[in-house]
């Protein structure tokens, strides 16, 4: 089963579309990376998918089920970017709200781990400081025992050391329950660090959805004289080029470098940042790894 | 929904809106138990005065002791009844107004209902099992407090300087199921408010936009339309005396000449029965007698609810069309 | 025991590889060992438990360690002392060249420059076969290429 299915998603806001045509298919299993700058649509499409939003156009799905459905309420876990919670009650009261709203309640997992953070359940949540906020969120998010969970921009408010708590924490889920996780970021590190597949939105599209691997497989960095980039763009197929006085750059999609090119494996944050530079450059999973404009 | 699901819901909305749960009861119960209060002491003065009888429509069946000081200095006309009567019906439109709107509103205009709609319920579901127990607590405890202020009128109504008629507004909305009826509608327009706006304070606004019109056609169009309905006619004159003028409610009033033809004014002449022997006309009343009283205020509130259910049936409408933003 | 390297561009996969091939040469490691379970790598470093599944696989591959199911993966052969001595004649040849380049006037930039060339001619030039490990990430030259594989006979 498919952790994500979307076919020509799309929603709009009066006139502007802020995500469209999108087309995933998410296996189970990954954690899956949403870049893209602010305002690409990585908000909007991760409410769709958490239900919170109905689509202007086109379908999704999340564990085959459709979002906001209950079985989709039941496997799935979204933590919005807004971090919401009830503000007004204490720790105490959001937890017992939480279990009384779910079937599925890991009781002992919520408590031991507020514990281990040292957030009081005395204490308000509205507060808490921002990193705790986000905490509670998390702990509650999985103590519904999801198979899926969802998170806009979930770190935002750690400081490194909790960011990196969290991270090993979740990759824990990930390796013992077969947790999949789709998380949105803008800060590329975080993607290196634990995504196996990457999807990058542009504008409201998608530019490329495909596993990690496959993509630092196919795509080389060139580094070469600036005036062959022309010539190149006849040889390989050319993500971005960038000419700095009599060098070139040039981030591809290719095997193996052609003559008068020195190739090397790219790192992420060249892979995501090149696409991220040239937002005709498109993907389109099926056909394999392709590159349209 | 199942029984599981309804005490879940139930129990969640009690850790969210605990504040409101202990507030809104007691909001209707205390001043519920001040009028109880105030009513206990009026009635032992009562007593103690042996005023008891008086309290008939006709104040020459009630005997000698009617006449004394004690009696006087009761009836002694006083704004204070009728100040606390617009106070007992404003209650309902505060409890709307600063429970039932933020019931929903707040949720929205905070966020946290991205929070619950990614839990196990659906927003319907949340919709409904929230308003639930608000609209239930709401009733049970304005019916009580409508109770109280029936009884607390029954002798109340004697000390505003105005004649006892049981059709009076106040008589009629003095009673549990108006003000029961008056706090359900008034809750349902909240929701629909806060579904509609999800904004506290607008919310607000609409929802005393709205319910202001409701209470002014209740008032001046529903109820008389009401009371026009199943109306007893009776012929006046002869025998038969005109209907009670404080237990019963005249609709209209008419002359029907030997032709059959209605006239609806009256002759302007000093002896008006012996002018209507003369021309061989007879009066006629169209009125509603007291025992139609109860039926006519079940149909009022019934109504009241009615409408309340719309409201309801609409929010969850609108929540299905505009889930979210 | 294993640590990230991040901004040095080389897969995290590969540099688990390479951590335990350096563990092995200094004898943190030795044969029988247990590596740590992917778990606790994941929840220490904040990896994906597919990189380390990989590194480990890639470990196997090798021939370096094996893994045993539900135990955990171990290491089954130690670094070869032989190769050892072959990597001290490399290393004094190596410094030998640096001295004549030196001698030539040519810079430390100049050096890893003129050694980058070189290998990547030696790649392209079919000596690839014989370089251990060899696969499209290790092509960068950082680290040290390989454990200790056995050419031409099991492991």
């Amino acid at each position: 089963m498919n952790a994500i299915e979307t076919r020509g998603l799309g929603k709009r806001y009066r006139r502007t579309w802020a995500v469209r045509d999108c087309d995933l298919t998410v296996p189970a299993g990954q954690v899956t990376a949403l870049a893209g700058p602010n305002g690409a649509g990585k908000t909007t499409l991760l409410r769709i998918l958490a239900g919170l939003t109905a689509p202007t156009a086109g379908t999704a799905t999340v564990l085959g089920a459709a979002p906001g459905s209950p079985q989709a309420r039941a496997t799935v876990s979204a933590i919005d970017q807004t971090v919401p919670l009830y503000r007004h009650l204490r720790v105490a009261g959001q937890l017992a709200a939480a279990r009384a709203l779910n079937d599925q309640w890991d009781t002992e997992l919520a408590v031991q781990r507020l514990s281990a953070l040292g957030i009081a359940t005395s204490a308000r949540v509205g507060k808490l400081s921002g990193g705790q906020q986000a905490q509670l969120a998390l702990t509650m998010a999985l103590a519904r025992r999801p198979r899926l969970l969802l998170l806009d921009e979930p770190l935002a408010s750690l400081d490194p050391l909790a960011r990196q708590d969290v991270l090993g924490w979740l990759m824990t889920c990930v390796a013992e329950d077969g947790l999949s996780v789709v998380f949105s970021s803008h800060i590329i590190a975080e993607l290196e660090q634990i995504a196996s597949y990457l999807v990058v939105l542009s504008a409201g599209r998608i530019q490329m959805a495909a596993t990690v691997d496959s993509l630092l497989d196919t795509h080389l960095a060139l580094t070469g004289p600036a005036d062959g980039v022309d010539d190149l763009y006849h040889q390989v197929e050319i993500v971005t080029a960038q000419r700095a006085g009599r060098q070139a750059l040039v981030l591809a999609r290719t095997g193996a470098a052609p003559p008068g090119w020195a190739g090397r494996p790219v790192t992420m944050e060249e892979l995501v940042l090149g696409y991220l530079r040239e937002p005709a450059a498109r993907v389109v999973p099926g056909l394999g790894v392709k590159i349209v404009r | 929904m199942t029984a599981m699901t309804v005490q879940r819901m139930t129990r969640a909305t009690w850790y969210k809106h605990r504040f409101s749960m202990v507030g809104i009861p007691a909001v209707f119960l205390l001043p519920a138990l001040a009028l109880f209060a105030d009513s206990v002491v009026q009635r032992h003065y009562l007593s103690v005065h042996h005023l008891n009888g008086c309290l008939v429509a006709n104040a020459d069946t009630g005997g000698s002791s009617c006449m004394s000081g004690a009696w006087v200095s009761f009836t002694q006309p006083s704004p204070a009844p009728n100040v606390i009567a617009v106070a007992i019906l404003a209650l309902p439109v505060l409890a709307g107004l600063f429970a039932g709107v933020p019931w929903v509103a707040r949720e929205f205009e905070s966020g946290a209902f991205r929070f619950t709609w990614t839990q196990g319920t659906s927003p319907r579901r949340w919709l409904l099992g929230t308003f639930g127990p608000l609209v239930l607590l709401a009733a049970v405890t304005a019916g009580i407090y409508g109770a109280a202020a029936y009884w607390w009128y029954q002798i109340a109504q004697w000390q505003d300087g105005t004649s006892i008629w049981s059709w009076r507004s106040s008589s009629f909305e003095l009673t549990p199921l108006s003000i029961a009826g008056w706090t359900v509608l008034a809750m349902a327009l909240a929701l629909l408010c806060g579904v509609l706006i999800r904004r506290v304070l607008p919310a607000m606004i609409a929802f005393i936009v709205t319910l202001g019109p409701c209470v002014y056609l209740s008032q001046t169009w529903l109820r008389p339309w009401l009371f026009g309905i199943g109306t007893t006619v009776r012929q006046v004159g002869t025998s038969a005396g005109w209907p009670s003028g404080t237990t019963t409610y005249t609709v209209q009033t008419w002359l029907q000449t030997p032709g059959g033809q209605r006239v609806s004014s009256w002759p302007a002449v000093s002896n008006v029965s012996a002018w209507l022997a003369q021309h061989h006309d007879t009066s006629w009343v169209a009125y509603q007698p007291h025992n139609h009283l109860i039926w006519l205020e079940l149909a009022r509130n019934g109504i009241l609810i009615t409408a309340a259910a719309f409201a309801v049936l609409a929010s969850v409408w609108w929540l299905r069309i505009h889930p979210a933003d | 025991m294993f640590y990230l390297d991040r901004g040095s561009g080389v897969p995290t996969y590969l540099q688990f590889v390479h951590q335990v091939d350096y563990a092995l040469r200094l004898g943190f490691l030795r044969e029988g060992d247990q590596l740590p379970r992917i778990k606790d790598v994941t929840r220490t470093l904040a990896v994906n438990p597919d990189t380390v599944m990989k590194a480990y696989r890639e470990l196997e591959l090798r021939g370096v360690t094996a893994g045993r199911p539900g135990v955990g993966t171990f290491i089954t052969q130690a670094p070869d002392i032989a190769g050892l001595k072959q990597m001290a004649g490399l290393q004094k040849k190596l410094t030998g060249w640096l001295g004549e380049a030196a001698a030539a006037g040519v810079d430390e930039l100049g050096m890893k420059a003129l050694f980058t060339v070189a290998l990547r001619n030696f790649n392209d030039g079919g000596g690839a076969a014989r370089l251990p490990g060899r696969d499209g990430r290790d092509a960068r030259g950082g680290g040290v290429a390989g454990g200790a594989r056995r050419e031409g006979g099991a492991a």
